[in-house]
């Protein structure tokens, strides 16, 4: 049915030009001029650098010459209802309050990563990157490095804006070589959740929850004694937690100061500090008194748990309250609100959420500042870096900087707002409010000097130390020699960045 | 027994040494093991149904997961909701009728059978009544009034009754007549309540946009269709009809395309899209998908299996290639290309990595990218995002309903030969 084929004698020769043709084009295709990533800044030097800011650097004057709205286009990513809405809403009371911008938001997707991964896709052409990008926290040094990202500390001084009204601990973690790099910050931190009512009938004070991690694990002991929870410690198995436990007591994860005084050229984490939280975490995952969750996206498993009373106590992400309340808080339908629950009240319920500061590894509350950070980009137009400033400005305004607190779920940036009559009332009223406040304190009291590991290639360094985690818990491994191998390949990945 | 019914009917029982009992036992075996086995298959999608009517975080609190403990139901009526939606759902409950009229009548669409009085009553009138009963029942469901239960089975019957005299030919006895009415009438008022009553599905249309998402994944999914399926023809048709060098390599070539995923070339084609500065454009999401190995792949084989005396016999007739093509060779093999159309229209709806990648304005976000925005959205309200992926699968059903036939005859195309 086919025609018949080539002759047999010369199929082998023809096969060899084809393939050598092949094996040609793709050489010619490898020879084309790859993309180049530049951007008008450059990253930071290994040296460490000394240079300030320039406000010249901002060019905030360009918007009063711009004709015509400028338009500014504004990437996000790992933002959920209810703060999704908020920004959406934010942009719009922008855009209405007046005529000289045009802010659009555009979603890159559901996680963090995702909105990395779109720019690192968009870096190489500079000319299609948006105004604004907002990023995690831990993508700041990577963000840094690439030098397409313009400090808004500049735009702050050029503008006559006071940094030093940001909460201290905020602009500490944001802030590279002490220039602060984005615009406005979505600041978030760990706390711990847990059920009055299991507290209340195993004859603890529910109003006195642990303070350590150590205490977690006595009260732990003392849940499951009481046979009030079978696993009384939920705890998704999240390299976050880790990080925070070490930073917060000042133990450094890689080295120049955690990468802040200069790029980080090896992990330091391997500390008695980290074995003892390793350890502790095994044997309580051993006795029965740790239910570890992995980290999968959008898993909901580790709430669960706290729902289905086979736990009692939870670490998440503050900005998780809403999540908490719209969760735990069903049962309290019935009068109560979920505020102000006095101890004859617990009587009869199931769960009554309660909140407290993150249980550190010497006292409660040692935490660094996370979350999330609006960039404002230096590849675009002089007048759309200056239209980025003023979005971000808008922002600051203490009004909407509550905005994004009480409706949003992150914590106060602004140090003026932390007492104001509105968050005061968000605090008595609502029941998020109420369990977001241990988070607004320890916020406002954090050691600024303890922040987190500013590391160019985070994710990696996530993964690795994550990797560790997992297997400690899920696979029974030893803890020194996974922290050992993990800060090994952790070490190697710095120097593999840093080109050394 | 009376001989005339040996002979009618049980003759052929007897002679095979069955007995009516034991035929009637095999009957409720065979009805039970395909009830079982639809159930098997039909179960996870009714738990994602009830999944997507209630918050998860309700269900657990009132412990009890898989029971709906808190829908929200609309404030409706069978004629609100606009003109347009008026129309199409009242449409979709009269081709529902028609069709189990056509069932009934045991004959196909072309016999009009069903074009009978008793069965255009069930019909029309059927469509009518259920219009008129669903009314009060949605005020019900809305208000808990605590009548539903009642108004349920009022309306049950209100709509079996127009069924009934339909069901009586041919030569049904009575009582099978009325248990037929009885669950048309259950079937289709169920089906109105689920998917009108609550919510959650206008909830999730309207939040996550899904009509704009829906028309633009539509217009990709035509465009990659129309062109991987007319550039698989064409070269299928070069690569059987035509006689050029190098051929046999060039065709390996081509299959060889087939072993580098999308992923693979990824990184470097968003590089391109960038390039160009394509990005949020329709011919992003469409030109890299013009050309598919797979499609040439099978049409060929389907050419390969025409005679090549059909080709010379037009050739005598003066028939050149255009001609032969397109009136021989690709009606000849149309199972084949129809089940490809279909192949690579799926492929094309579901397309999350690529759109995802070359779209960065939410403007121009496909259904697919919607759904995953969806899925994520908020914790207490996941159902949402469950409801909003059903209302996506809608048309995916409706292809695979209109093309069972072809997808089928594509897939076992090839297997005796």
């Amino acid at each position: 049915m086919t025609p018949s084929p080539a002759p047999a004698a010369r199929r082998p020769v023809r096969r060899a030009l084809v393939g050598l043709t092949a094996v040609g084009l793709l050489g010619l295709a490898a020879c084309g001029a790859p993309p180049t990533t530049t951007g008008s800044g450059s990253g930071r030097n290994a040296e460490g650098s000394e240079a300030k800011i320039d406000p010249k650097d901002c060019p905030i004057s360009a918007l009063d010459e711009a004709k015509g709205p400028v338009k500014v286009n504004l990437w996000f990513s790992g933002l959920v209802d209810p703060a999704l809405g908020v920004l959406q809403d934010m942009a719009k009371r922008y855009n209405a309050s007046q005529d000289k911008v045009v802010v659009t938001t555009n979603n890159q997707g559901n996680a963090y990563q995702e909105g990395l991964a779109k720019y690192r896709g968009a870096s190489a052409t500079p000319a299609q990157l948006p105004q604004i990008q907002y990023l995690e926290d831990t993508m700041l040094g990577e963000l840094v490095d690439k030098g397409q990202v313009l400090p808004a500390e500049a735009c702050m001084e050029a503008d006559g804006f006071d940094p030093t009204q940001i909460t201290p601990a905020a602009r500490a973690a944001y802030s590279v070589d002490d220039v602060l790099y984005p615009g406005y910050m979505n600041v978030s931190t760990p706390i711990l959740y847990y059920n009055k009512v299991h507290f209340q009938k195993a004859g603890l004070d529910p109003d006195n929850p642990p303070k350590t991690l150590k205490e977690i694990e006595e009260t732990s002991k003392k849940l499951k004694a009481a046979g009030v929870s079978k696993k009384p410690f939920s705890f998704k198995a999240d390299q976050w937690f880790i990080s925070t436990w070490l930073s917060g007591v000042g133990e450094k994860m890689v080295n120049n100061n955690n990468g802040r005084t200069k790029p980080a050229s090896e992990a330091t984490f391997d500390s008695d500090a980290a074995k003892e939280v390793f350890g502790d975490l095994q044997r309580m995952d051993e006795e029965g008194l740790l239910n570890a969750f992995p980290v999968t996206d959008g898993s909901i498993d580790h709430y669960l748990a706290l729902i289905n009373e086979d736990s009692s106590m939870v670490v998440e992400t503050s900005t998780a309250s809403g999540t908490i309340a719209a969760a735990l808080g069903g049962e309290l339908a019935n009068g109560t609100g979920g505020v102000k629950i006095d101890t004859s009240a617990l009587d009869g319920k199931k769960i009554v959420p309660g909140s407290a500061e993150y249980p550190g590894l010497q006292s409660a509350g040692q935490i660094y500042a996370s979350g999330g950070a609006f960039y404002i980009m230096n590849t675009s137009s002089p007048a759309q870096q200056a239209a980025s400033w003023d979005f971000l400005k808008f922002m600051w305004k203490p009004e909407n900087a509550t905005i994004w607190h009480t409706q949003g779920g992150y914590l106060p940036a602004l140090k003026s707002i932390v007492k104001s009559p509105e968050v005061t009332k968000f605090q008595e009223t609502e029941l998020d409010g109420k369990l977001l406040t241990p988070a607004v304190n320890q916020l406002a009291t954090a050691d600024p000097d303890n922040s987190g590991p500013l590391i160019g290639p985070y994710e990696s360094f996530q993964d690795i130390l994550q990797g560790a985690l997992e297997k400690v818990l899920f696979n029974g491994a030893d803890v020194d020699k996974s922290l050992a191998s993990a800060q090994a390949d952790a070490t190697a990945l710095l120097k593999d960045y840093n080109g050394s | 027994m009376a001989t005339s019914d040996v002979k009618s009917q049980g003759a052929a029982e007897l002679a095979m040494g069955q007995s009516p009992a034991r035929k009637n036992a095999g009957l409720v075996g065979q009805y039970l093991t395909l009830g079982l086995l639809s159930l098997l298959v039909l179960g996870p999608i009714g738990l994602t149904v009830i999944q997507a009517l209630s918050p998860p975080f309700r269900y657990v609190s009132a412990g009890r997961p898989l029971h709906p403990v808190e829908v929200s139901w609309q404030d409706r009526t069978w004629f609100s909701g606009g003109p347009l939606s008026l129309v199409v759902r009242t449409l979709i409950v009269f081709a529902l009728l028609a069709w189990l009229q056509k069932v009934a009548s045991g004959g196909g669409w072309k016999d009009k059978a069903y074009l009978v009085p008793s069965r255009i009553v069930a019909i029309v009138g059927g469509t009518v009544a259920l219009a008129l009963v669903m009314n009060p029942l949605f005020q019900s469901f809305f208000k808990a009034d605590g009548n539903t239960a009642v108004l349920y089975a009022a309306a049950v019957v209100a709509v079996a009754a127009t069924q009934v005299w339909a069901y009586l030919s041919p030569a049904r006895s009575p009582i099978t007549s009325v248990v037929m009415a009885l669950f048309t009438g259950f079937g289709l008022i169920s089906f109105c309540i689920v998917t009108m009553g609550p919510t959650v599905w206008t909830l999730a249309w309207t939040r996550y946009d899904l009509g704009p998402a829906m028309g633009r994944s539509f217009v990709m999914t035509i465009c990659v269709t129309v062109l991987q399926v007319s550039t698989a023809i064409m070269a299928a048709y070069a690569f059987v009809f035509l006689r050029f060098p190098f051929k046999r390599i060039l065709f390996a070539l081509f299959m060889a395309t087939l072993l580098l995923p999308l992923e693979v070339t990824l990184v470097g084609n968003v590089a391109t899209i960038r390039q160009l500065d394509w990005t949020d454009t329709m011919k992003a999401l469409v030109l890299p998908f013009g050309a598919a190995a797979l499609g040439t792949f099978l049409i060929r084989q389907g050419f390969r299996g025409l005679p090549t005396e059909i080709q010379d016999a037009t050739r005598l007739d003066g028939y050149g290639h255009v001609a032969f093509l397109t009136r021989f060779a690709v009606p000849l093999t149309r199972p084949v290309i129809a089940a490809f159309t279909v192949i690579s229209a799926l492929s094309a709806w579901n397309q999350y990595l690529w759109p995802r990648s070359i779209t960065e304005s939410n403007s121009f976000n496909t259904l697919q990218i919607q759904l995953r925005l969806a899925a994520a959205s908020e914790v207490p309200n996941a159902n949402q995002a469950i409801a909003a992926a059903l209302v996506a699968a809608v048309p995916v059903v409706l292809l695979l309903i209109a093309f069972q036939r072809q997808i089928i005859r594509g897939l076992t195309a090839g297997a005796v030969k």
